[in-house]
């Protein structure tokens, strides 16, 4: 009966492991014939590493020792292929208890190894994959105890496999002991048990540095619907994070100055407008986003100036300029606007941003400038008009008395006359002096280079008409840097302190003027020196200021408005003016022009 | 005052009497005020040049002054607008114009000259300038100058 059994080979061994029987079973997993094979070892079925390992000895030492020797592995048939044996060796006994034989049952169980070959190797490919994750990644049962984690888990937990499997989801180490973050994993956990997929955002520690984890747990269900187990995957989301928050930043930045900035695409279509621009226009971001940019602004440019404007952008990457725009509510708003292309990744400029800034209120304070300065300008042109004409009609005919009626007015008739006609005499030049300091605020500078050796040297020859007080003021004057001024205004900057440094040094015997300069980090620095009656130190704040004067009229004749308008002049330059004198020893006047 | 206002040499525009009789009495000093003709504005030298109004039909404006003196700021037509009515009008186009005012405003200097003016005096406060000035511009234009009439 046992030569019928197919399905097992069952072979007698003798003591030797010399096969004694062979039946039909063992004819089909082996292959050999019976007459091929009895009389042989049965170590011709083991694979060449098995038999120089000595296993099937020890399987028959084992099987004298215990009775019985159990054994799965690779084995030979005839034609050389292999199969998946499990055998029993049983050892016989004779009535005395000596070892007499065996018997070796063998089972081809090749189709189970490859099944199970196939799971194993199945478990292999999903634990792999899992460890190709750069995430913390695991399966966990319900409770949240881990089933499988990837070498990513293992790392961010800083724990050992054996340690992380035994730890629980909600009681990681990677909440850093935040209540929140327990918290939160412990919903998650009970929302994924009731089957609802989570994803949120935690506080957590991973691999020792607190960042913060975006987590998901994915239940995955049975064909009964109910959940089996659940994928939990972490994170570490802190540079996007921080990178998101930067951009949001921005954003708001974008959104919270006063400012208007917004931006279109090449076919000039609005693809940003933020809330200084919704106030400046009055018009939503709703209304104005993919809308055509001139329209939506109320720009008054002509096809022409916006070619214009796109030419420069496209070849300069910027434009910057004045322009009006007109508001939803049909009020025209003065703007200092400023371009620039935006480019894509490529480098590919993909629109334009403009940031706008509302100068309406400059504009017209400009204007009211300009309307306050024409009226200055036609009240002197009508004080230097109208003023003149009684003066001129006093001494007019304070002379024609003097003339005409000359033998009818006594020497004292005649000196009140001069009086008369002196004093209205100085009226005169302190009009003409106010209105020149008058024009002289409004007038533009207009710079060229200005040689200021001839200019000066032009000026004293003016005052010192040959012969006569040529002689008697010692000039000093050094090598003058040429600087670039307005050359009428410099000249008049120039007579001012020349014709001050002679009228002040007229009383002194040996009148010395130096006129010199020097420069310093920024300005050339330019002076007027004499040894003439100086000024109380104390006063020089009042020195500049127009009508004030430190002398009495009748020791130095003048108007006090001299000073002023050099001040002015090189106050108009960028530069300044300030003076050094002591009383009876002689003054030093200053002015510095910007290089 | 000449009787016949045909027969006028030197037309004074001025509105300011006392100027005027400052002018006036300089001339007459040096003998050139015979034929001299004192009108107080603008509106009234536009009448007498052009043989309007009040002067139509004693006036020919065939017959014109050897010179005009004309002051700038005045009431209704100012100088300027005169300057420029007899300067734009070929009957009166070749007429001497001397502006004699009180404004050194450089404007009205450079649209005086564009206008067609023929001098531009600025009346000196000091009596004494002013004096000479009038004598010198009356010896010129009047003596030494040749007419086109």
């Amino acid at each position: 009966m046992i030569e019928e059994v197919e399905d097992y080979a069952i072979i007698l061994l003798d003591r030797d492991g010399i096969i004694r029987n062979w039946n039909k079973g063992a004819e089909k997993i082996k292959q050999y014939s019976e007459r091929e094979i009895i009389g042989k070892n049965f170590s011709i079925f083991y694979t060449e590493g098995d038999r120089q390992a000595g296993l099937p000895e020890k399987l028959i030492q084992d099987a004298i020792k215990n009775g019985k020797a159990l054994h799965e592995g690779w084995r030979l048939r005839k034609d050389g292929s292999l199969f998946w044996g499990s055998i029993v060796i049983t050892a016989l006994h004779d009535e005395g208890g000596q070892v007499i034989g065996f018997t070796k049952v063998t089972r081809d169980l090749s189709d189970r190894k490859k099944s199970e070959e196939l799971i194993r190797w199945q478990k292999q490919e999903i634990q792999d994959f899992m460890d190709s994750l750069s995430t913390f990644c695991a399966k966990m049962d319900r409770e949240g105890k881990f089933l499988l984690v990837n070498k990513a888990a293992i790392k961010t937990s800083g724990l050992t496999r054996e340690q992380l499997m035994a730890t629980h989801f909600v009681r990681g180490p990677w909440w850093a002991n935040h209540e929140s973050s327990y918290q939160m994993a412990r919903n998650a956990l009970q929302q994924a048990c009731l089957g609802f997929a989570t994803n949120y955002e935690t506080r957590a520690l991973f691999s020792g540095r607190p960042v913060t984890a975006n987590i998901s747990l994915i239940p995955i269900k049975n064909s009964k619907d109910l959940v089996e187990y659940i994928i939990v995957e972490g994170r570490d989301i802190t540079t996007q994070k921080k990178a998101m928050e930067q951009i949001a930043y921005m954003a708001r930045m974008m959104e919270d100055t006063c400012e208007a900035i917004f931006s279109c695409d090449t076919t000039l279509r609005i693809r940003s407008w933020n809330k200084a621009s919704e106030n400046l226009y009055g018009i939503p971001y709703s209304e104005a986003i993919g809308q055509p940019i001139s329209e939506t602004v109320g720009s008054q440019l002509d096809n022409d100036s916006r070619q214009e404007i796109l030419n420069q952008l496209y070849e300069f990457g910027h434009w910057k300029g004045e322009t009006k725009h007109i508001k939803k509510d049909g009020t025209a708003i003065h703007l200092l606007i400023s371009n620039t292309v935006t480019r894509d990744d490529q480098g590919k400029i993909d629109g334009f941003v403009s940031v706008v800034r509302d100068i309406s209120i400059r504009k017209s304070l400009e204007l009211q400038l300009k309307k306050a300065n024409e009226d200055l300008e036609a009240f002197t042109y009508s004080v230097s008009h109208d003023l003149r004409a009684p003066l001129r009609g006093i001494i007019g005919f304070t002379s024609v008395l003097e003339e005409d009626y000359a033998s009818k007015l006594d020497d004292e008739a005649k000196r009140i006359a001069g009086i008369i006609r002196k004093n209205t005499l100085h009226m005169g030049r302190l009009i003409d002096d106010l209105l020149s300091f008058s024009r002289m605020g409004q007038k533009e500078i207009q710079k060229t280079i200005v040689d200021n050796n001839t200019m000066v040297r032009e000026i004293i020859a003016s005052f010192t008409p040959r012969g006569k007080e040529q002689g008697k003021i010692n000039w000093e004057i050094e090598s003058l840097v040429n600087i670039k001024a307005d050359d009428h205004l410099i000249r008049q900057v120039w007579i001012n302190l020349i014709s001050n440094a002679i009228k002040y040094t007229s009383k002194n015997e040996r009148p010395l003027i130096k006129i010199g300069s020097y420069p310093t980090k920024d300005q050339q620095v330019f002076f007027v020196k004499d040894n003439g009656v100086g000024f109380d130190d104390r006063y020089k704040q009042k020195l500049f200021k127009v009508f004030q004067r430190l002398h009495a009229a009748d020791e130095f004749e003048g108007t006090g408005v001299g000073l002023a308008i050099v001040e002015r002049i090189i106050g108009k330059h960028g530069g300044k003016v300030w003076a050094e004198g002591k009383e009876q020893e002689g003054a030093c006047f200053y002015f510095s022009l910007p290089f | 005052m000449p009787n016949d206002p045909n027969m006028v040499e030197v037309l004074l525009v001025e509105d300011n009497m006392d100027d005027a009789e400052l002018t006036i009495r300089e001339l007459k000093k040096h003998n050139m005020a015979n034929q001299l003709y004192h009108v107080k504005d603008g509106e009234e030298a536009l009448d007498f040049i052009f043989a309007n109004r009040s002067y139509l039909g004693t006036r020919k404006i065939q017959f014109p002054p050897k010179l005009i003196l004309l002051d700038i700021q005045m009431p209704k037509v100012n100088g300027i607008e005169v300057l420029e009515a007899i300067k734009t009008d070929p009957r009166t186009a070749k007429i001497p114009v001397i502006i004699l005012t009180s404004s050194n405003e450089n404007t009205d200097i450079q649209r005086c000259y564009k206008l067609g003016a023929n001098s531009y005096i600025v009346k000196p406060v000091n009596f004494i300038n002013f004096a000479s000035a009038i004598k010198n511009l009356g010896y010129y234009w009047l003596l030494l100058n040749h007419s086109p009439f």
